[in-house]
């Protein structure tokens, strides 16, 4: 179980922190050249991040709202782009970071869960393998053929749970927020990750729940301000020292 | 935005184990994806092929799908809406302008053009959208988004389908019948999707960051079909005008996939379409670059 499967140099990503343009400014933003230039100030969501996670690693991502944490889950799953540095990925990689996306809630459970599955980046052929393990895991085997607006709040997030985790890759990128619904189905949510994590894949874990961090994790990597504060395999003393000294991004 | 253009760039370096049915048992890398500041505009993630075909299935199905839902007529739209058109433009322009039609049944002759037009309205209409309203998935969830315009123009050939199917029925009621020119109709209808896929490109990716596009689109597309020959014959068009219909991509492929269908209208003009040629390929290749331009920033700034 070795090899390097994410490795990340220098990633930084730049915003520019605009306000709304006048309407008349919008109009002559639009015929002059080099426009948006000069205005608005320059923010570091992602400031030169650079670590290296190794084929099997659970790794927990910390920190504060605005640390840069969904940035660097969004960099790594290229859904937007670094402005600078570089990340290279080792297999392939799946990013969990909300639940039931593709969904469409005029189309049945059954269309849904291959529809979100492919879009996610599972192959039809895969889909067809686990679709009775994921409809048995969001328990919405009577409602197969009803389109999916007509599904409790609940249900639909079960489905959306149950397509997320039967993802075959070998880079899982997992938001905490998804361990979502009452309290058992939670359960086997946490359940699930530990299953993922002992499966051999690399997991990156974005969570605010400590003691999660501390029980599935075999590493912290705790980002503040966009910078890596600190990133050991000593998963408790990070915890621990972002409970209290952290929370510094959350007040910006 | 940010300073120079950022982007990423994917190299495949073995492709073959993207079939591999058992990738969790195997933890080596399968392929390797490098995510950098830029990439070349050539660059589209269609290379991707396996996956892009399966995608490709699923919007395109998707945007089939969800259509008629909730509508007790259903598909039954697809044949309504070109009768109510027909009808109405044969009362206006065959009967009270008495707008000649080749030597064809006026019905015949307008919904023949009609149908080809909205599929390609449809595409437009369709192709333009389809980045905005998929930006919830845009922002989570990696894919090649040039997908998206091509799913939505795609999807328009079920009700072309459909449409075809009431203009047969009508040819059928006035004893016409196609002759061997037929086999050239899907010719005629991959132009339309070509030049649908071209404008959509421009436009799905404008209309993400500047939604005006979504205001104009009506507008310019009612114009165009006034200066195509849907309702009128080109032989009305007076000589000083001729080059309007030529620069018109659209005036050679109604007119085509008319003369498929019904072989007494005029046969397709060889100028108009080797113009329509060069169109297409400014178009397309303009087309490609906008989109990878914009679709750079496109998650940042939908």
């Amino acid at each position: 179980m070795n090899g390097i499967a994410i490795r990340a140099t220098g990633l930084t990503k730049q915003y520019r922190v605009g306000e709304r343009r006048q309407y008349a400014q919008r109009l002559s933003d639009l015929f002059s050249r080099g426009r948006g230039s000069g205005r608005g100030e320059e923010f570091r969501a992602l400031d030169d991040v650079s670590f290296e996670i190794a084929h099997g690693e659970i790794v927990g991502i910390i920190g504060g709202n605005g640390a840069g944490k969904s940035t660097l889950f969004k960099i790594l799953s290229r859904v937007v782009r670094p402005s600078g540095g570089s990340a290279e990925l080792h297999g392939r990689l799946a990013s969990l970071l909300e639940v039931g996306t593709g969904f469409h809630p005029e189309l049945t459970g059954r269309e849904n869960v291959y529809m979100s599955g492919i879009i996610l980046g599972m192959t039809r052929t895969e889909v067809a393998c686990r679709f009775d393990e994921i409809i048995a895991f969001a328990g919405v085997e009577r409602f197969l053929d009803t389109p999916i607006k007509w599904y409790s709040s609940g249900m639909q997030t079960r489905l959306g749970f149950a397509v997320a985790a039967h993802l075959q890759a070998e880079i899982l990128l997992v938001d905490e927020v998804l361990a979502v619904g009452d309290a058992e189905f939670q359960k086997r949510c946490l359940g699930k990750m530990k299953e993922v994590a002992v499966g051999g894949r690399t997991v990156l874990f974005v969570s605010h729940t400590m003691s999660s961090v501390q029980t599935l994790c075999s590493r912290a990597i705790w980002l503040d301000k966009g910078r890596v504060r600190a990133d050991s395999a000593d998963v408790r003393q990070v915890t621990l020292g972002y409970l209290s000294g952290g929370g510094s991004s959350e007040n910006p | 935005m940010t300073t120079a253009g950022p982007s990423w760039y994917v190299v495949q370096t073995h492709p073959q184990a993207e079939a591999n049915p058992a990738p969790e048992q195997a933890s080596p890398a399968h392929r390797v994806t490098r995510i950098v500041a830029a990439s070349p505009w050539y660059e589209t993630g269609l290379t991707e092929l396996a996956r892009a075909y399966e995608l490709l299935l699923v919007f395109t199905w998707r945007q089939i799908g969800v259509q008629y839902k909730q509508a007790i007529l259903g598909i039954g739209w697809a044949v309504l809406s070109p009768l109510m058109s027909t009808v109405v433009f044969t009362f206006v322009f065959g009967k009270l302008a008495a707008i000649p039609s080749e030597g064809l049944p006026y019905p015949l002759f307008v919904l023949s053009g009609l149908i080809t037009w909205q599929y390609f309205a449809r595409a437009i209409t369709a192709g333009s959208n389809s980045i905005v309203l998929n930006a919830h998935i845009i922002t989570k969830v990696y894919f090649p988004r040039m997908l998206l315009p091509l799913s939505a123009v795609l999807a328009g050939l079920v009700d072309y389908a459909v449409n075809l199917v009431v203009l047969l029925v009508l040819m059928i009621f006035y004893g016409r019948a196609p002759g061997v020119e037929l086999l050239l109709l899907p010719a005629f209808l991959a132009l339309a999707t070509m030049i649908g896929f071209a404008f959509s490109l421009w436009l799905s990716a404008l209309n993400a960051l500047y939604r005006d596009i979504g205001f104009m689109i009506p507008i310019a597309l009612q114009a165009w079909m006034f200066l195509t020959p849907v309702i009128y014959p080109t032989g009305l068009v007076p000589d000083g005008w001729t080059w309007l219909m030529q620069a018109n991509p659209m005036t050679v492929v109604v007119q085509g996939a008319r003369w498929a269908v019904l072989p007494d209208a005029t046969p397709p003009d060889l100028l108009g379409l080797a113009i329509l040629a060069g169109e297409f390929v400014l178009l397309f290749l303009g087309g490609v670059v906008t989109f990878h331009k914009i679709d750079a920033v496109l998650a940042d700034r939908i």
